[in-house]
């Protein structure tokens, strides 16, 4: 059985597993803490922001992750909803993915200890999820009282102060999108392109070679990309969180994926070479 | 009656659906928008009764499962339907934003969706091991890139040249963002294709309805 | 609409073969060869549904499930289905069987071989799935997530499965890498001409074909008069 055990272990497949295993562990207990180059695309999402202030529109949070994508965004929507806070700045979470992004929403709020430094239904409203995918986002530029009648706890959001006099698009200042569904371009058809709503959109880094493309035409303002991006983020605001501890672990993981992808050329080219012999 | 109502029916609400959207982007007339707006909020609303019908759904489903005693995986379809209902009822009696149901969200699925998507990283590296060979140029070029993109996202990259991530950001938005924008382009019209097509009734698949009812083969009709 | 009209009328239109349709065939073969089942998933129910703008993926990969089918009532394979969309799951279940009926196979189909995998759990029951019923070729077609484009194929090629793919464009990166073959782009809705040869569906391919030629013209053109200060062009696209 131990012989078994060995060979299975020792199984090509799961050398490798264990190589990374290993190399994630070790990093994650002795982080090195190298340095973070901030791209601009970050740094764009950053500036607007901080230019924004207690006395502009509200911004529209979209809360599209995940549960199994948490790690990865909600250190970006944890990062950026404490910089508005610092700045005064008004939000009204939403979201258009899954049901589960109420519960996220509520998770945000906790982790960032919005309530001891708001006030509920004047500074933020937590709509939560709703259901209609592209449809409901456009409806909700359009008629935002008819598609979010009430928030999450049951409250209609025609008698909270903040967002008693929301109608359409025209009344948030901008949309700060925390995506891994893929629902960006749902954003940026119905509210970005049509009607002119600055749309700063965070991405899971598989996304990031799409996004680029809407950001170099200027229908995406700004983006940050996985657990790098917000890393990046919590530099330019001072605010470090869990995506700055987890970038040594990415930079380890990377270069790990390019040695064996070196090893398996060389292997390849060896075996080659031996039968061309 | 049962033909109009299981065919006809259902191609002259899309129909109707479709034409009020398509109008409404395109003419600025008033009665149109305000007919389109309800033709929205009523598609939200479905889409919410959706969610009753999936719960619905799973359990028949399971439950078929569970009285015929499939071999081996009846337990596996009861325990499927007791977390659901479970949840259900949890939910709707909590709340979404309540301690007690964050408490569970957060310590039980939230870990065991992650430890699924954890999975994902060893996947990804056997593919790159096993297939990111340079068997031509193109391949040698694609992995060339593929290394350069990474270096210039990561911190290790900066350290060995600061080059890298200007170098990165200039291969995602120049080539990258190029080819993206012709694939994007093409599928959009594919898209278009396929919407035009079931909005005027020409493709019905999506009905359960074949035109055609089998490759090559003489197409019938569906009585 | 001209040119389905054009292709009602008996006008013969040239696609060129898709290769995937190719390998689907294939691999049914060779699933047959080894005895083993012949797989078939379309994708995530996070990701799309069917009321949404990514439904027309799931459109079209109903349209090659219906190929799909139909290869196996004819060869004698057993099909596993799994969906991810409750509301796909009746239109499925009645292709599958009307198919079947059709094709002379109604004692081969198994109503168990059709199964709605839940929500959050959608990519691992499918992996589990397959891995259990050791399949023989593996097709995904339809609008797939994360987990979806790298876990199910990479362990579908694990088990020594063909495998064949057709998903967004985002996915095809992905999919390249644990795939035989994949449908890459346009190729995943030409599928369902190349293989069906209806007036409806090629002449819709050429009205396609033809719009691709317009939107190479105008995205040179506008290149060009843009480089040259001039940007009459981009006028047109604000209405």
């Amino acid at each position: 059985m131990m012989a078994d055990f060995k060979k299975t272990m020792l199984r090509g497949r799961n050398v490798i597993a264990w190589l990374l295993v290993i190399m994630m562990v070790v990093i994650y207990l002795r982080p090195v803490g190298l340095p973070l180059v901030v791209s601009p695309s970050v740094r764009c999402w950053y500036t607007a922001a901080s230019a924004m202030s207690n006395q502009s529109k509200p911004v529209l949070m979209v809360v599209d992750y995940t549960v199994g994508t948490i790690p990865e965004a909600q250190p970006a929507i944890t990062v950026v909803t404490k910089h508005l806070m610092e700045r005064g700045v008004a939000m009204v979470f939403v979201g258009s993915g899954v049901a589960d992004e109420t519960s996220l929403m509520q998770t945000v709020f906790n982790s960032v200890g919005i309530q001891k430094t708001y006030k509920y239904g004047v500074n933020y409203v937590g709509i939560g999820y709703i259901p209609g995918g592209e449809v409901a986002i456009a409806t909700l530029g359009l008629e935002f009282q008819h598609v979010a009648a009430t928030d999450a706890y049951g409250n209609p959001t025609a008698n909270l102060p903040l967002t008693k006099d929301i109608k359409s698009h025209s009344d948030f200042s901008a949309v700060f999108d925390f995506d891994t569904v893929g629902n960006y371009p749902l954003w940026i058809r119905n509210w970005a392109v049509p009607h002119k709503i600055p749309l700063y959109s965070f991405v899971d880094a598989s996304d990031m070679p799409m996004i680029t493309s809407y950001y170099s035409v200027g229908q995406v303002q700004g983006y940050m990309g996985g657990i790098p991006g917000a890393a990046q983020y919590e530099v330019l605001s001072g605010l470090p969180g869990d995506a700055l501890k987890s970038t040594d672990v990415l930079s380890i993981t990377h270069v790990t994926a390019m040695i064996l992808v070196v090893a398996g050329n060389i292997l390849y080219f060896t075996r080659r070479r031996d039968q061309k012999e | 009656m049962s033909a109009i109502v299981r065919q006809r029916l259902p191609l002259l609400i899309v129909l109707i659906s479709g034409l009020i959207m398509i109008g409404e982007f395109f003419f600025n007339v008033s009665g149109v928008a305000s007919v389109a707006a309800e033709v929205r909020f009523l598609a939200v609303t479905v889409a919410a009764t959706a969610m009753i019908v999936a719960a619905v759904s799973v359990t028949m489903n399971n439950l078929r499962n569970i009285l015929k005693r499939t071999k081996g995986q009846w337990p596996y379809h009861l325990w499927c339907v007791v977390l659901l209902w479970f949840w259900i009822i949890f939910g709707l009696y909590s709340g979404p934003t309540s301690e007690n149901y964050l408490w569970f969200f957060n310590n039980i699925l939230a870990a065991l969706y992650a430890s699924i998507l954890g999975i994902l990283v060893f996947s990804l590296f056997m593919g790159f091991y096993r297939s990111f060979r340079i068997r031509g140029i193109e391949s040698g070029i694609m992995i060339a890139s593929a290394f350069l993109v990474m270096l210039g996202s990561i911190t290790i990259g900066d350290l060995i040249w600061p080059g890298f991530a200007p170098l990165s950001q200039w291969i995602l938005a120049v080539p990258n963002a190029g080819a993206y924008r012709g694939l994007i382009i093409v599928m959009a019209i594919g898209l278009m294709a396929v919407a035009f097509k079931t909005i005027f009734g020409m493709d019905l698949s999506w009905m359960g309805i074949l035109r055609s009812v089998t490759a090559g083969k003489k197409k019938e009709k569906r009585p | 609409m001209l040119f389905i009209e054009l292709a009602k009328r008996g006008w013969k239109f040239e696609l060129r073969k898709i290769e995937g349709v190719t390998a689907m065939e294939e691999g049914v073969n060779r699933a047959v060869e080894m005895g083993r089942p012949v797989h078939w998933t379309e994708g995530h129910p996070f990701g799309s549904k069917l009321y949404d703008s990514n439904g027309p993926y799931l459109v079209a990969g109903l349209a090659i499930l219906n190929y799909v089918t139909a290869l196996c009532a004819r060869l004698k394979a057993r099909l596993l289905v799994n969906i991810g969309h409750t509301e796909l799951f009746p239109v499925v279940h009645e292709l599958v069987r009307y198919i079947y009926v059709a094709e002379g196979a109604a004692d081969r189909y198994v109503d168990d071989d059709i199964q709605l995998m839940p929500e959050q759990s959608y990519a691992i029951a499918v992996v589990g799935r397959m891995e259990r019923n050791s399949v023989g070729c593996h097709i995904q077609t339809g609008y797939f997530w994360s987990q979806d484009m790298v876990l199910v194929p990479e362990v579908a090629q694990g088990i020594g499965a063909i495998v064949v793919t057709g998903a967004q464009i985002d996915a095809v990166p992905y999919l390249i890498m644990y795939s035989s073959s994949v449908f890459i782009a346009d190729e995943f809705f030409a599928a369902a001409a190349d293989i069906t040869k209806d007036p409806t569906d090629v002449g819709g391919m050429m009205g396609c074909e033809w719009l691709k030629v317009v939107a190479m013209f105008l995205a040179l053109a506008g290149s060009i008069l843009v480089t040259l200060g001039n940007n009459v062009l981009l006028g047109l696209t604000n209405f």
